[in-house]
């Protein structure tokens, strides 16, 4: 839990230096709710020199990131895009998941007719 | 049995107790009269110990100690206890924590040369400092080569100052911090120590060692904010909201939003409470020196009273030099006795003239210059005069550097002499940095010491920050005289240029260079070295290599510094404007970058490998959208 609190100061602090134009499409609400729930106690620096992707985040910060991108920074190509990449990520999941299931119950079954033998 | 046991314990715990309560106190005695007790060796009696530290045999009767007693094999049996061996029982924490606090390390080997551990790693961190290594953010596993590494300091800068690499100077930090904290078995730190290592933005407290003085550069940058929107900040008091502070100064309340500054903000608290950082108060960290000079150009100063009125003193002391000069009166030799009067009197000038310009005779000018100087070095507790007031200063030739007020230039010739010197001999001055020495400047021309030596020249002087120093003054800042165009002609004809942007100018070279061959440097990043960015654009390592550039040169790093010094930090010269201009039609813009969406996608484009969490985290924000529109707030458990 307090990851998120502290993925709040992250991208609190990577979305006040967003430029202007870019900034002004993530409503104020939204910056609001995150800055209200950071944790104002987390020291988190931003170096100049480096792009955000050299600097090291939290994976949280760097899903509330995406999603931001997808919801208010992409175009509507990208935000197509982005979309069909994340069902696809997520049937890559229920598939393994089913997978996972049906292994389990297989070997579970063996087990069972192992101890009966 | 039980009971029997625990009279025993209770009767061999008091015994213990008295033993070294009693070696505690005789030690504090000691040290009330002024007997170094850090150098007690095992043979040492009270006798031996005070006649060391010069104290007379009678001063230690008089405090009711037996001059025979044998202090230093108390000592040796209370460590050995301590240690596990003997038969005395060991010292309870609390003892040794007391006898540390005293200077008395009970480990083995750490009794002698108290804090001499302490003061060598300040001694590394002024020398790392001083070549440009960052050590604010220092962690225990961190030597100096990954120190240095991290700031982009070569190798072979730091073997010149004569560093190991390897030594674990983050372990050596992790040590002192536990001993202040009261922790480990090293000697604790002493206060002035502490005070040292926090004006070297070393704080030995827990979890402060990273993002040090944020809160505080966030406060010198709203006092900028504000007085660029023409908020008068000197008169700031500790209720003071940005809204009270603006409302004084006529600005409106739009004003200041507009600067994105939230008008309920404390600003007055803020500075309270960096103040009393400053004067060891409170639980902040305290600014570091740069951070309080920022803040003294701001017109905010830390000190007790010292906030209002700023500059009043220097602007007075300036107005009655300038009276002074125009009757005559030469106050290039004042001295730190004089008085107008005496001041007048040296030039010839009467005391009616004086009188008739409306100066008192028994005023101590002198002092005021004296008070001045130690403000501008940073000692006192007087608001330090304003770069500008400094400057002014100068042109009436009063310098505020220490001994540079008489003989005027005296130091820019006896500089002259000694390059002359140094080039008769085959040293070659054209590559002086502000770290070279006599020896490290000799030595990189392959010049012996003995040949040195032969000419009268100390090895040891720091001879490229005095070309800095005049370099500066020449440029109008520092507290140097500037040279004079004699001088400067003299030292051109030596081959030393006081121009600045030297660094700047190769760097824009080498871009040049770059490009003629190809190379694309408009996304050059801080990493980068030659080779890297011509791999980038497919450009050849011979091709590089024709142009004569070495190919491990990190020219992302030298970027990053000149771009940092363009914004005011860092330890480089900032390029000049000229040079600014110059870089941005090679396309190297040296201004803050804002982030981008597109560096926000390429950031966190993995956490598609976690759709999960991602899931969760947008759900997770949605409701906390709703709930905020709903007016809670802090609702995440």
């Amino acid at each position: 839990m307090n990851n998120r609190r502290n993925a709040y100061t992250e991208v609190y602090i990577i979305l006040k230096d967003l430029n202007e134009e870019e900034s002004n499409k993530i409503p104020s609400e939204v910056i609001k709710a995150i800055d209200e729930n950071r944790n104002k106690e987390y020291i988190f620096e931003l170096n100049d020199e480096l792009e955000l992707k050299e600097h090291t985040l939290l994976p949280e910060t760097k899903a509330i990131l995406f999603n931001l991108f997808r919801d208010y920074l992409a175009t509507s190509e990208q935000k197509e895009k982005i979309i069909k990449m994340q069902n696809e990520e997520r049937d890559k999941i229920e598939l393994n998941k089913q997978q996972n299931y049906i292994t389990d119950v297989f070997v579970n079954k063996r087990q069972n007719s192992k101890k009966l033998l | 049995m039980k009971n029997i046991v625990g009279v025993g314990n209770f009767i061999e715990v008091k015994k213990r107790k008295n033993t070294v309560n009693e070696f505690i106190e005789k030690i504090e005695k000691l040290q009330e009269m002024g007997v170094d007790t850090s150098k007690m060796i095992a043979v040492d009696t009270i006798e031996t110990l005070a006649e060391k530290s010069g104290i007379s045999k009678e001063e230690v009767e008089k405090i009711g100690l037996n001059l025979k007693e044998k202090i230093g094999n108390a000592k040796a049996n209370i460590s050995q206890a301590h240690r596990g061996k003997g038969s005395c029982i060991p010292p309870t924490e609390e003892q040794v924590q007391k006898l540390l606090k005293l200077g008395i390390s009970l480990e083995k080997g750490r009794g002698v040369g108290k804090g001499k551990a302490v003061n060598e790693f300040i001694e590394k961190i002024e020398k790392l400092q001083e070549i440009g290594v960052d050590t604010s953010e220092m962690i225990a596993v961190d030597t100096i080569e990954t120190l240095a590494e991290k700031s982009g300091i070569s190798k072979e800068e730091v073997e010149k100052i004569g560093l190991n690499l390897k030594e674990k100077i983050g372990n050596a930090k992790a040590n002192i911090s536990q001993a202040h904290r009261g922790k480990g078995s090293c000697i604790p730190p002493t206060e002035e120590q502490v005070q040292k290592l926090l004006k070297l933005g070393i704080s030995l407290e827990k979890g402060r060692g990273v993002g040090k003085g944020k809160a505080v550069n966030e406060f010198i940058e709203k006092i900028e904010k504000l007085q660029e929107i023409g908020v008068d900040t000197s008169e700031m008091i500790a209720v003071d909201t940005i809204e009270t502070l603006a409302e004084k100064s006529g600005i409106s309340k739009e004003e200041v939003e507009k600067i994105g500054l939230n008008l309920k903000e404390k600003i007055g608290n803020a500075k309270a409470n960096i103040s009393q950082a400053h004067r060891g108060k409170g639980s902040c960290i305290p600014p570091t020196e740069e951070q309080v000079q920022k803040l003294l150009k701001l017109g905010i100063s830390l000190e007790k009273g010292r906030g209002v009125g700023k500059g009043k003193a220097v602007n007075e002391f300036i107005e009655k030099i300038e009276k002074l000069q125009e009757i005559g009166v030469d106050t290039s030799e004042m001295i730190a006795v004089d008085t107008i009067e005496t001041l007048a009197e040296k030039s010839g000038i009467s005391k009616e003239e004086v009188e008739k310009i409306g100066l008192n005779l028994k005023e101590k000018i002198g002092n005021a210059k004296a008070n001045i100087s130690q403000a501008h070095r940073g000692k006192g507790s007087c608001i330090p005069p304003t770069e500008e007031q400094v400057q002014k200063l100068l042109k009436l030739g009063i310098s505020l550097e220490k001994g540079r007020g008489v003989g005027k230039g005296k130091a820019v010739n006896e500089f002259i002499e000694k390059i002359e010197k140094l080039q008769e001999i085959g040293v070659d001055t054209s590559e002086m940095i502000a770290v070279d020495t006599i020896e490290t400047l000799a030595e990189k021309s392959g010049i012996s010491k003995e040949e040195v030596e032969k000419i009268g020249l100390n090895l040891k002087e720091k001879i490229g920050m005095t070309k800095t120093k005049i370099s500066q003054a020449y440029r109008g800042k520092g507290g140097f005289i500037p040279p004079t165009e004699e001088q400067v002609q003299k030292l051109l004809k030596l081959g030393i240029s006081l121009e600045k942007g030297k660094a700047v100018n190769e760097f824009i070279e080498k871009i040049e260079k770059l490009q003629e061959i190809g190379v694309d440097t408009s996304e050059m990043i801080a990493v980068d070295t030659i080779e890297t960015l011509a791999e980038k654009s497919g450009i050849s390592k011979e091709e590089v290599e024709k142009i004569g550039l070495n190919l491990k040169e990190k020219i992302g790093m030298t970027k990053t510094k000149i771009s940092q010094a363009h914004r005011g930090k860092g330890g480089c010269i900032p390029p000049t404007e000229e040079q600014v201009k110059k870089l941005l039609k090679l396309g190297i813009n040296l201004e803050k970058k804002n982030r981008t969406g597109r560096e926000i996608a390429a950031a966190s484009l993995s956490s598609l490998k976690d759709m999960e969490m991602t899931d969760r985290e947008n759900i997770v924000l949605k409701q906390l959208l709703e709930q905020t529109k709903e007016g809670g707030e802090n609702i995440i458990e």
